[in-house]
C-alpha cells in the first residue's frame, strides 16, 4: 500500500504535527518557563486520554451500527489512533518527570498521593507502549494473534488506571462540568463494552442466546461499572477536590 | 460524498488542544524535601484578582501543630511582607492577590517547635503575566511561532494531501489485509 493511500499515515502523521503545533502555541503564550511546562504536560496527558478514549469506542461501537466506509474507516484507523495515545502519553510522562519535576530523582520528594498517582499512571504507559510496539502486522505473525489479543485486553487496566491518575491529580478533576462530562463519556463507553461483552458471553455459551438474557447481562454489568466509578471519590481522595472543599468551608 | 465525509471526518478527528493547569514541585534548601505547589486559579493567576496558593507536603508532619511557618513574598518593587498560612491535613493554605504583573519571590521557613522536628526553608519565584499592570518583557522563543507555522502549514498540506487522494484511501479500505 502506498503511504499517501494508507489512512493510518495520516493520522499518527497528524498527532506528530498536532503535537508540535501544541509546544508552539503554548510557548508563544505561557507567561513563564514552568507555566509552560506546566500546561504542554498536561496538554499531552488530555490528548492522550483522548486519543485513547477514541481507541476504546470504536470497537464497541462498530458492534451496533451496520457496516459503512466511515465504519471500516474507524476500524482500520483504530490501530495509529492507540499509538497516537502512546506517543501523546510518552510526551506527558517526558514533560512531567523531565521538567515539571527536575528528573526522574525528585520522584523521591513526593507527597504519597502523588506517587501512588504517577505510579498508576506509568504502569498505563508501559500497557500503551508494549502495544504501539507490537502494533505492527509482522509483529502479530511473530507473537500469534491470540497472544496480540491477550495484550491488547490489558487495555483496560491502563484505562482504569488514567482514569484514577486523572482523578487523583487532574487539575480540573474538581471543576463540577469537567466532572459531569466525564462520567458522561464514561458511562457510554461502559455501557457499549457492556453490551458487547453481554453478546460475546452469549456467542460462547448457547443457552444465553436470548435477547432479554443479553439486554439483562448488559444493564448488570454497566451498573457494575458505573457502581465502581461512583465510589472512585470515596476510594482514592482527589487533591483538588479536598483543596477546593477546604476553600469553600473557608 | 459519503466517503470524502468518511475520509475527511477522521483526519479532522480530535485536532483540538486544551490549554489547561498542573503543579510544581518545590524542594526544599537542603534537597531533603519536596512539596507540589498548586494556584489556584489555573496556576496562571492575574494581577489583581485574589489567588489561593496550595502547597503539599511530602512530609506530612510538617502541616501538624509542631510546625510555625513564616511565609515571605517579595513583589516586583522590592518591597516584602509576611502572610498568614493555614495549616491543615498536610498542607498549607494562602490567600493572596498579587498586586501586579511581574516576578514575585517566595520564601517559606517551617521551624520546628521540638529539637527532634528538623527546620525546612523553601523558595520559589512566581511570574504574574496576565491582568492590569506593566507589561513584562516577552519571553517567547524565536522558534516557537516558527514552529507554529511549520505545524499549521503542515496539518493543511496533510489534510490537502488526504482530499486528493482520498480514492485510493477508500480503496485501500475495502482490499483484504491482515
Amino acid at each position: 500500500m502506498k503511504l499517501v493511500a494508507n489512512l493510518r499515515f495520516y493520522i499518527l502523521a497528524k498527532s506528530v504535527l498536532l503535537s508540535l503545533l501544541v509546544v508552539s502555541l503554548l510557548r508563544t503564550h505561557a507567561g513563564s518557563d514552568s507555566l509552560f511546562y506546566l500546561q504542554a504536560g498536561q496538554s499531552f496527558g488530555y490528548l492522550a486520554v483522548l486519543y485513547l478514549y477514541l481507541a476504546l469506542l470504536i470497537s464497541p461501537l462498530l458492534r451496533l451500527l451496520p457496516t459503512t466506509t466511515f465504519g471500516e474507516a474507524l476500524k482500520f484507523g483504530r490501530r495509529a489512533i492507540g499509538v497516537s495515545a502512546a506517543y501523546f502519553a510518552s510526551l506527558h510522562t517526558l514533560i512531567v518527570i523531565g521538567w515539571e519535576l527536575h528528573g526522574i530523582n525528585s520522584l523521591t520528594l513526593l507527597p504519597n498521593r502523588f506517587l501512588v498517582a504517577l505510579g498508576l499512571g506509568g504502569v498505563a504507559l508501559v500497557i500503551l507502549l508494549a502495544q504501539a510496539a507490537t502494533s505492527f502486522d509482522s509483529a502479530i505473525t511473530a507473537m500469534t494473534f491470540r497472544r496480540w489479543k491477550q495484550l491488547q485486553r490489558l487495555v483496560y487496566i491502563a484505562g482504569l488506571a488514567i482514569i484514577v491518575h486523572v482523578w487523583m491529580i487532574g487539575s480540573h478533576s474538581a471543576s463540577t462540568s469537567v466532572q459531569i462530562t466525564g462520567f458522561i463519556l464514561l458511562a457510554l463507553l461502559f455501557g457499549l463494552e457492556a453490551y458487547r461483552f453481554s453478546q460475546n458471553l452469549a456467542l460462547k455459551f448457547n443457552g444465553l442466546d436470548h435477547q432479554e438474557l443479553i439486554i439483562t447481562l448488559a444493564v448488570t454489568t454497566w451498573l457494575v461499572l458505573i457502581g465502581g466509578l461512583l465510589a472512585l471519590p470515596k476510594l482514592s481522595p482527589s487533591l483538588h477536590n479536598h483543596q477546593h472543599l477546604e476553600r469553600h468551608h473557608e | 460524498m459519503n466517503k470524502l465525509l468518511a475520509v475527511v471526518g477522521l483526519l479532522l478527528v480530535c485536532a483540538t488542544p486544551i490549554t489547561t493547569s498542573a503543579h510544581e514541585l518545590l524542594i526544599d534548601d537542603a534537597g531533603v524535601s519536596g512539596a507540589i505547589l498548586h494556584i489556584d486559579p489555573n496556576d496562571d493567576p492575574v494581577a489583581a484578582k485574589p489567588a489561593v496558593l496550595y502547597i503539599d507536603f511530602q512530609e506530612h508532619q510538617l502541616a501538624e501543630p509542631g510546625y510555625a511557618f513564616t511565609l515571605t513574598v517579595t513583589d516586583p518593587a522590592g518591597h516584602s511582607s509576611s502572610l498568614p498560612v493555614t495549616a491543615e491535613s498536610g498542607s498549607l493554605t494562602i490567600n493572596y492577590t498579587f498586586a501586579d504583573k511581574g516576578l514575585y519571590h517566595f520564601t517559606l521557613d517551617a521551624i520546628g517547635r521540638d529539637a527532634d522536628l528538623p527546620d525546612r526553608h523553601f523558595s520559589f519565584v512566581q511570574r504574574i503575566a496576565r491582568g492590569n499592570g506593566s507589561s513584562l518583557t516577552p519571553i517567547a522563543p524565536a522558534w516557537a511561532e516558527s514552529g507554529a507555522i511549520v505545524a499549521g502549514g503542515g496539518l493543511l498540506l496533510l489534510a490537502i494531501l488526504g482530499v486528493n487522494n482520498r480514492r485510493a484511501i477508500v480503496a485501500s479500505l475495502q482490499k483484504p489485509r491482515g
